[in-house]
This record gives structure tokens, C-alpha cells and sequence, in this order.
């Protein structure tokens, strides 16, 4: 990018990291595996044997089991899938007895259990049902772990007794808590150590596998590895190989953002839900980013680079050259032309449009305040000829027939000129009697019309084309021909 | 610093540095523009948009213009209300 000097930041360049890049390394993270049995799975349900192992570098660092008196009878269904009695809990605490010593014993963890929802479930109703606050501790589910992980030819399903025996898990779950407890712990650190080699090595990452994200684009998480943490611009590339071997390199989508490292990042994960940047992610070889010093500075050269390369997954107009202004020409009787491009002729422009129908709409609001001519023919001053309906009608002076004179017909031009160039209120002023006139004769859409198109004129700002209506407003633009900004911080 | 609607040098102040320095120092080294021709800017018209917009933001201040930074007389809202008051007959 020529003059504005930005710095190209590789990948091997150092930055100092913050806070905000370190996460929480695993194996510094303890884990308190929970298991529970209960009564049934419905709401009513309540816990019968509540198990934990908590567990923090692969060293057990506790285990919680107690049984749990329900209050109610344990269906013959669940006793001989459990093994729990009605006899064997009779003489166990109740939950509200329980329930304090586990808040204590898992305080600070980051929760683990197969099928969290199930377990998570109850323990939140639990503590709304006992009076508790619920501390509201990450959770990470073994089952959604094991979907994300696991290959479909590796194990036939999921559930506990599967993934123990895939592991090779030291205890076999036998549907009684702490034994289940246990074997998701082993179940747990094989899954831990299969995404390690994925780049996942913070409880942070682990958490944000947990989400359903395509592998193809998960894998690509590796792009965003040293960006730097600060405003800039940054382009996805593809480089494709040609069928000679080159290999051409493509821009597919070129974006800003206030922190490139968060950004870059977010789209490999299940932030992003768009499925054109999916494609576009999928295809993508490569990430390039350059720190820009200034929001308005990422801003402009966002907009050079989508210029310049025309991005394919970039959304904008085909034709950004495209534009049409409107001109006074000069002539002994000059009159509006709509024009494509502006050349150095002295005439007087306003512009630019990126429609042609917006232009259209502010030379129909100037013929209905000033009585310029619509025909499009070369007028002599000297020779008359034949003149058209507006004529007869009175709408136009008839510059043609020569009923107006050159000098008299240059002051409507000139008040055209101010009316756009200088001083808009000249136009309303100006299309005052025929507004009298239109709702005198009770012709009030034909007034509504005019007033819409005076509207468009006087507006400041269209929102939606991005051009404002009234675009050559800002007259620096058309007049003063150099200027300095500068922002003082 | 803008030459011709185009964003020509961009700085930054550091806290301790003189940002007049720091705009003079941009503006020595800031880039060439080419006039472009009759009133149309030197940059994509989207450029010059954004860089007009930004001007316009609360907190950002001009340190020096070659000529004036100014809007035609009767645009924007308070031409919108005369303009009403114009349709309903109100106003000649």
C-alpha cells in the first residue's frame, strides 16, 4: 500500500502476550468428575448416590461417594440396573445433608460428567429446591467430547461402558456412582490426550471443542497461531495450484477488526454461523494481517485492498467505478445531462450518484422548481426552432423559439447553480407556488411527488446506498482541493 | 492528513509525543495525490465517504484547512421541517 505505512507482521514475529492470550493450561485445571444415580430421569426424580472424583494434572486428588436418602421409593426398574435399594438408603443422610459437603467438595472445579445435562440437571434443581446457589462452574460433557474426538470406525457409540472399554479404563462402570465417576476419569484423560495433538492445550480450547464445529474448518485453527492482539486488516488467501504446478494466489476476503487475534480467531470456531465464510474458510490456505495505527486508517485500506483485489467472499457492488453526475452544459441555453464521467471542462457537476435513478430524481425536483429547459437538442441563440409540448404548455421559457433571451435565460441557470452548489432552501422556495397551485386544484399526490423528490434533494444523508442523496454537499470535496486532518489523542 | 478526499498519511500520538509534531512529521511524509479531474475526489468515492463521515464524528478536530469545511445552506433536518411547513402551505 503505497504511503500509508503500515508494518507486515509474520508469523515469526514476537509479541509480548497478555493475560487475555494465556488460558488456563489443562493439566493446571482441576477437574471434579461427577456421577450420580437417581430414582428415574424425569423432573420429579430425585438423587440416590452421588460419587466424585476430583483430579487435577492426572493425579486423583479426592474421591466424594455417599449414598442418598430419596425420601420416596426407588422403582424395581432402576434397583436392579443400580443395585440400589430402598433397604440399602434408608439409613443414608438425606440430600439436604448431602448436598453442602459436595458444593464444598467440587467448589473451584471445572465440572465433568458423561451426559452432563443429565447430572448437571439435577444438581442445579437440587440446589433451587434446597436453597443453594448454584456456583455455575464450566462444564465439560464426556459425550459431546467423545462425538467431537472420536472417529465414527473407532466405537459403535458413546455411552460409558463403551468408551471405558475403547480406553482400557481401570474400573468398568457398573451403574453405581463412584464406580462411573471413575472410569470417566480415564475416559476423560484419553479424551484429553487425543485433542492435545489438535492444539487444544487450554481449558479455554476444551470448552470451545465442546461446540459443534465442521473438522475441516476446526483444523484450520492453526491460521490464526501468532497474529497479533491490535487493530488492523486482515485477508484470508487461498494459494491454488494451476494445472502447470504454479501456484496462483487468490485474496478471498478481506475484513478489519480492533483486536486481529480475536477475530481471526473466532472464525474457526462456532462463532461464526455463516455459511458462505465456512466455504470461505475451507478453501482459505492462509491468513495475512496488517496493523493499521488508526480505525480510519484499517477502515480505508479495507476498502483499497477489496478495490484491489475484488474479493470473492467480499460482498459490494460489481461496478464501484460506476457513477453518474449531473451537468450543466455550456451552452447559449445550457441545460442538465446525465453523465458518466466528469471532464475538465469548466462545467458546473453535481455528483456523484452510484444510481442513475437518484440522479434522475434530483433533476426532476430542479425541473419542477426552476423553469430550465428538458430537451436535449443544441439551441442557437440566433435561429429559431420548432418548440415542443412544455412550451405550449407554459412549463418552459422556449429558449427554442427564442421567447427567452440568453441573458434572462443565464439567470435561471445561474439559480439552478446556487440552488445545488450553495443554498438548497432556494429550491423549496421556488417550488412554493406550484405546491400552492397543486393543492389549490386538489391534485395532492401529484404535490406529494414533488415533495418526496424536494426530499431527496435536501436530505443530508441517504442511509441505505451508502452515497448520500446529496452528495457533492460537502463542498471540500468539489472546491478545496487539499486539507489536513489530524486527531489529536 | 487528506489530499483530495484521499486518506494520504495517518499517526498516531503516543502518550508523551507533541501530536503537532506527529501531524507535521505525517504530513512531510505523506503521500503524492494527483488532483483529480472537476470535483470528483482522488479515491474510490467510498473512501472519500468514510474519510468525510470520520471527519464529522464527535472528538476528531482539524489542526489546519486549506479552505473551509462546509455543508450548502437548507440540507438536513431543519430543511426537512421547512419544507413540510412549505407542502401544508403554511410557510410561502
Amino acid at each position: 500500500m503505497p504511503g500509508l505505512s503500515v508494518s507486515k507482521v509474520s508469523s515469526t514475529a514476537v509479541i509480548q502476550p497478555s493475560f487475555e492470550d494465556l488460558g488456563r493450561p489443562l493439566s493446571q485445571v482441576t477437574f471434579c468428575v461427577v456421577d450420580l444415580e437417581t430414582t428415574g430421569s424425569s423432573e420429579d426424580d430425585t438423587i440416590t448416590e452421588v460419587g466424585a472424583v476430583k483430579v487435577r494434572g492426572g493425579q486423583v486428588l479426592g474421591e466424594f461417594q455417599t449414598l442418598v436418602n430419596p425420601n420416596s421409593h426407588i422403582p424395581a426398574l432402576i434397583s436392579v440396573l443400580t443395585g440400589i435399594t430402598d433397604q440399602l438408603v434408608a439409613g443414608a443422610p438425606k440430600l439436604p445433608q448431602v448436598l453442602p459437603g459436595f458444593l464444598e467438595f467440587a467448589a473451584g472445579t471445572v465440572l465433568v460428567a458423561h451426559n452432563a445435562r443429565f447430572d448437571v440437571g439435577f444438581l442445579k434443581r437440587a440446589c433451587a429446591r434446597h436453597d443453594y446457589s448454584w456456583p455455575n462452574p464450566e462444564v465439560v460433557d464426556t459425550v459431546a467430547l467423545a462425538r467431537q474426538v472420536l472417529l465414527r470406525d473407532e466405537v459403535p457409540n458413546v455411552k460409558l461402558s463403551t468408551l471405558a472399554a475403547h480406553f482400557h479404563a481401570t474400573t468398568s462402570p457398573t451403574h453405581r456412582a463412584l464406580d462411573d465417576a471413575r472410569a470417566t476419569v480415564d475416559v476423560l484423560h484419553g479424551l484429553l490426550e487425543r485433542v492435545g495433538n489438535l492444539g487444544t492445550d487450554t481449558l479455554e480450547d476444551l470448552l470451545e471443542f465442546l461446540r459443534r464445529v465442521s473438522p475441516q474448518r476446526r483444523a484450520k485453527r492453526t491460521l490464526a497461531k501468532g497474529i497479533p492482539s491490535a487493530p488492523g486488516v486482515y485477508q484470508f488467501i487461498a494459494d491454488l495450484s494451476a494445472p502447470d504446478g504454479s501456484i496462483r494466489r487468490q485474496v478471498l476476503y478481506v475484513g478489519k477488526s480492533t483486536n486481529l487475534k480475536r477475530r481471526v480467531a473466532s472464525y474457526f470456531t462456532a462463532a461464526e454461523t455463516r455459511p458462505r465464510m465456512d466455504e470461505m474458510v475451507r478453501i482459505a490456505t492462509g491468513v495475512e494481517t496488517t496493523v493499521c495505527r488508526t480505525p480510519l486508517e484499517a477502515e480505508v485500506l479495507e476498502l483499497r485492498l477489496i478495490g484491489a483485489h475484488s474479493p470473492r467472499y467480499n460482498r459490494r457492488s460489481k461496478f464501484p467505478e460506476r457513477q453518474h453526475w449531473l451537468k450543466l452544459t455550456a451552452e447559449a441555453y445550457p441545460r442538465l445531462s446525465l453523465v458518466r464521467q466528469v471532464s475538465d471542462d469548466g462545467c458546473f457537476y453535481f455528483g456523484p450518484f452510484r444510481r442513475r435513478a437518484g440522479a434522475e430524481e434530483v433533476m426532476l425536483a430542479v425541473y419542477d422548481a426552476f423553469a430550465l429547459r428538458q430537451c436535449t437538442a443544441r439551441l442557437s441563440a440566433k435561429k429559431a426552432s420548432p418548440g415542443c409540448a412544455l412550451a405550449d404548455m407554459g412549463r418552459c421559457p422556449a429558449p427554442c423559439r427564442l421567447a427567452i433571451a440568453p441573458d434572462d435565460y443565464a439567470a435561471i441557470v445561474d439559480r439552478v447553480r446556487r440552488a445545488l452548489g450553495a443554498d438548497t432552501s432556494e429550491l423549496v422556495t421556488a417550488v412554493a407556488p406550484r405546491l400552492a397551485q397543486l393543492s389549490a386544484a386538489e391534485r395532492y399526490e401529484e404535490a406529494a411527488t414533488v415533495v418526496s423528490r424536494l426530499e431527496s434533494c435536501t436530505a443530508a444523508r441517504c442511509g441505505t446506498t451508502g452515497w448520500p442523496a446529496w452528495p457533492a454537499a460537502r463542498t471540500w470535496w468539489q472546491r478545496y482541493k487539499s486539507m489536513r486532518a489530524g486527531r489529536s489523542t | 492528513m487528506i489530499r483530495y478526499g484521499r486518506l494520504a498519511a495517518a499517526a498516531l500520538a503516543r502518550p508523551g509525543e507533541i501530536p503537532q509534531r506527529v501531524a507535521r512529521d505525517a504530513v512531510a511524509a505523506a503521500d503524492w495525490v494527483a488532483p483529480a479531474t472537476g470535483p470528483q475526489s482522488a479515491a474510490l468515492t467510498e473512501e472519500t465517504e468514510r474519510i468525510a463521515d470520520w471527519l464529522e464524528r464527535p472528538g476528531v478536530r482539524l489542526i489546519e484547512i486549506e479552505g473551509d469545511w462546509c455543508w450548502p445552506v437548507g440540507v438536513g433536518p431543519s430543511a426537512a421541517v421547512r419544507l413540510r411547513q412549505v407542502a401544508v402551505g403554511s410557510t410561502p
